[in-house]
This record gives structure tokens, sequence and C-alpha cells, in this order.
């Protein structure tokens, strides 16, 4: 019967797809109220959708601009700095094993509840043995939950016409079950082997798949690239680039101090009101401050890196003065000139 | 604001903290050996705000206190919470043994398989493409290996957890590093 129509299954799938979607983006959801990232909302959803979206042709038109996608990126990534667990969390909900599921099982049912609609049943994440599942999935494609979805972004997100090519996993959701050890839910899809080996390739492959799309986050510029070389490739170079710049800080200071005596009060007064600078869409622009205007990027001082010490010839007005640095002509950050202006106050 | 903050305070801290045991055990340093203690004590102090918790900080701290010169400076900077880096060491000293063994394994079934390959005849332009592919995924995979602080032994999977955190945490070292640059450029 699950066969009758192609029409429901369509149905059925876009309503899997959404709800998965919507798992994730109430997980999403609780970690960045938990934060109050302002304007996360956006590259959240845009980062859902990524998620979600089976081919890779369509990431292009969903996603915002690059500066905003930076600053949600950012935001993402700053993420799973303070809640160590709540990268777990995303991990876990994206199925890995190793990740203690319980907290995270809590959590999406917590959302779920709230979110669905019905309240027929309530959802919860069910793990189960993948070889069991694949071969009871297969006969019944029926069993599905409907689920209400939260977004409009998830509109989007239509399933493929040929439902052989649908890529998600299918999370199977049965109320009964209660407590199930670290397993994790596979459903063959139509058309496909349902050996567990094959099964267990295809779940590697998505965990993968996943983990790349938060990097493509993390690195800017890759964005348009959507092959996992190509993608490999940015990501070493920007590591590349960014263990290179290490190293170049790291000369400029030791060519700063003769004497490896950083002067500590002094640091932490002016360092730590610092409100974070944000790695801008372009990381590699470094913009040397330099009060004479003239604006040296980061490109010039690589070409000067052979001699080490290139301090740019400037007049460099005194301690006293580092408060009266005009800092609009220079920097393209505003949090630093906010810095700036109240360190004229001090 | 921003939810990194808390995380370049800690790494500023401790990076100043271990700059300053440096300081007090050399006078007149050359600039390279400058250099390379503001590093160390740099990729230190980021690893050590880790605590532990992700592979990538670990090996860069036993990689670190395996060599004999930088080892004393390593005691220094981390002081009294030296405690994990000695067990780290044994770890991968063994798992650098079957790496290498595991390595050659590998090596010998790629031969075996590529030699089989060019028995078959006529391979289908997917078939090319897609081991063009996957060759090319295999070798970036490798350079990313070699990037990471101990990634050799890591699978794709958790090579990839590890790359995002090592991103997050460069970032915030080279954001650090260039405000504190730029407020001892200002200064001095």
């Amino acid at each position: 019967m699950n066969r009758a129509l192609p029409e429901m299954l369509q149905w059925q799938q876009q309503q899997q797809q959404q709800s998965y979607f919507s798992e994730l983006s109430g997980v999403f959801r609780s970690q960045i109220s938990h934060l109050c990232f302002d304007g996360g909302f956006m590259s959240s959803d845009s980062v859902v959708t990524r998620e979600v979206k089976p081919d890779n042709n369509g990431l292009e038109t969903a996603w915002p601009e690059p500066g905003k996608l930076e600053m949600g990126s950012l935001g993402l990534g700053f993420e799973f700095e303070p809640c160590g667990p709540s990268y777990n969390m995303n991990y876990a909900i994206s199925g890995t094993s190793s990740c203690p599921p319980p907290a995270a099982a809590e959590l999406v049912t917590g959302k779920m509840g709230s979110a669905v609609g019905t309240g027929n049943e309530s959802f919860k994440k069910r793990k189960a043995d993948k070889l069991q599942n694949s071969k009871a999935a297969v006969e019944d494609d029926s069993m599905k939950k409907i689920k209400a979805y939260e977004e409009d972004g998830e509109s989007k997100i239509t399933g493929p016409s040929n439902s052989n090519k649908s890529k998600h996993k299918k999370e199977n959701s049965k109320a009964s079950e209660v407590q199930k050890p670290d397993y994790i839910h596979v459903r063959a899809r139509r058309g496909q082997a349902t050996d567990s080996h094959s099964l267990a390739e295809r779940v590697r492959r998505e965990k993968i798949s996943e983990r790349m799309k938060y990097l493509q986050d993390l690195v800017p510029g890759c964005n348009k690239i959507t092959g996992k070389a190509g993608m490999l490739d940015e990501i070493i170079n920007y590591v590349q680039s960014l263990q290179r710049q290490v190293e170049f800080l790291s000369m400029k200071l030791a060519a700063v101090n003769p004497r490896l005596d950083f002067n500590i009060d002094n640091l932490f007064t002016k360092v730590e009101e610092f409100p974070a600078v944000q790695v801008v869409a372009n990381p590699i622009h470094y913009l040397h401050f330099n009060p004479a205007q003239e604006v040296v990027s980061e490109t010039a001082l690589r070409r000067t890196i052979s001699a080490p010490v290139t301090i740019p010839d400037t007049s460099f007005l005194d301690s006293s003065c580092f408060a009266q640095i005009q800092p609009s002509a220079t920097w393209d950050d505003v949090e630093l000139q906010n810095l700036y202006n109240a360190g004229r106050f001090h | 604001m921003c939810p990194h903050t808390s995380l370049k305070q800690q790494f500023l801290k401790k990076w100043i903290m271990g700059l300053q045991r440096c300081s007090f055990s050399k006078k007149n340093m050359s600039i390279l050996e400058r250099k390379k203690t503001i590093k160390l004590s740099a990729d230190i102090a980021m690893a050590s705000a880790r605590n532990g918790t992700t592979r990538w900080s670990r090996a860069l701290i036993s990689n670190a206190s395996k060599d004999g010169s930088d080892n004393r400076l390593v005691q220094q900077i981390l002081g009294p919470d030296s405690n994990t880096p000695a067990v780290a060491t044994t770890t991968n000293k063994a798992r650098t043994r079957r790496a290498s063994v595991c390595k050659k394994i590998v090596k010998r079934s790629h031969q075996i398989r590529r030699r089989r390959r060019k028995c078959v005849a006529a391979a289908p332009v997917k078939a090319v493409t897609s081991s063009i592919s996957k060759h090319l995924v295999r070798k970036r995979t490798q350079v990313l290996k070699t990037l990471i602080p101990g990634g050799e032994f890591m699978d794709e999977i958790c090579l990839i957890e590890e790359t995002l955190d090592y991103i997050t945490s460069l970032r915030v070292q080279v954001d650090v590093m260039r405000s504190v640059a730029s407020a001892c450029f200002s200064q001095s």
C-alpha cells in the first residue's frame, strides 16, 4: 500500500524531512536562545536548511550573503565554545553513538513536546538496532509520524521528486519504546541495499557530510564549493594561513619586546576591554594600525616578511596619546572604534 | 557580546603567565628564540585552555613535551598542572608504532588494488572520475592529517571534528595575538 501512490510517498518524505528538520531546528533554537545570540535565527535557519538539503545545487539560493553568513557562522561556531556538552549534543542528535544521548534525547523530547501541535504521541528520538530496523523498515514504510513543522524555510526543502534519491536518515519514532542503548536508527532507502555494511557506510558518509557542512560555515569562502575534495582544499588552505598568521604575529611580538616583558597591567586593561575582535569575512586582511593613516595590509607585510623586523616607519604617539588615535580611518571593526573611544576617558 | 571572550581572556592569561615564567629563566635571548618561546607558549596556552577535552590539544602538549629542549619550557609554562603529558607521550609512542605497521599494510593493499584496477579493461567514465575524486579526497585528508596536531591517528569523522575545534582556537589565538601586538605597538 505504500507503493500505491507516488504522491503519497512524496508527501511522506516531505513530512519526514520536515520532521528531521524541525528536530534540528528545535535543537538549534534552544542552543541559540540559550546563548542569546541576536540575529542568529536567520543563520540558524539557513544552516539547518543547508543540512537537510538533498542536493548541493540549491546551496547558493538558500544562503544569505557572505557577510551575514559569516556572522551567522561565527555565531554558530561560537556555540561550540562555552557549551561543551551542547556541542556534543548537536552531534548526538545527528546520531553519533559515542556521545551521551540521554541528555540530548531529553532536550529533543522537551522541544518536540512543545513543537508537536497534534500532541498525539510524544516524539522521542529512538535508537534501535540497525539491522533489525532495516529489515523491518523496508516492509512498513507507512509507519511515519506526522510532525508539525515550525518554519517556513523548511518549505524550501521540497522532497526530491524521485523517491529513490532521498538522502535522509529516516528516524523511527515509536512512543512505546522507552529507553534503548546507543544504537542508531537507520532505515534503508527505497531501492537501496539493505545489508548492514552498506547501511553503516551510508551512516558514516552522512556523518561526514554533516561535519563538512559545519566546516563550510567556519571556513570563509567555502559556500560556493560543493565537493568534498574542494572543501578539503579550502580547509587546508585556511588552516595553513591561520598557522602562518600565528607565526608571523609571534615573530612580530618577538621583535617588539627585546626582553619578553609584556607590561601586564597595561595589557590587561587595554586588551580585556576589547570586545572580541571578530574575524571578518576575509581574515587575511590584517590591517596594521597606523596613525599616519597608511593602511598596510597583510599581503604587503608578507612580502616584507623576509626581513622580520619590519615595523613601518611611522610616528607612533606615546602611551598617553593612546586614546587620541583616530580609529575611523583604518579599522573596519566598529567595536574596536568603541574601544578607542572608551579609552579616551580612561 | 561574543561568546568567545571568556576563551580569549583565558588564553591571554595563560599565555602571559607562561611567558613570564619563561623570561625568568633566560636573559638575552635572540629574536628567533624569543619568537619560538612566544609561539610555544601561545600554542600551549591554547591547548591547555581545552583542558584535555580535545585530541589535538593533548597531542600538541605531548608533542611539545617530547623534545628535550622544549620539555623544560613546557614544564615551566604548564607549571603545577602538568599531569597529562607524561601519559600522553607513552600512548602516542605505542600508537606511532602501530600506525606505522598499519600504514604499511594499507600501502600494500592499495598497490594490490591498483594492480587489479589496471587489469580491468576500459572502465566506464563514471568509475574513473569517481576514483579520481576519491584519490583526491584521500590525498587531501592526508595533508590535513599532517596539519592538525595528532591528526595521523584519527579517522575521518574525528578528524573533521578536531579540525573544527582547531580552527576556532586558532582564530582566537590569532585575534588575541593581533590585539596584543597592536597594543604593544601603540604603547612603545
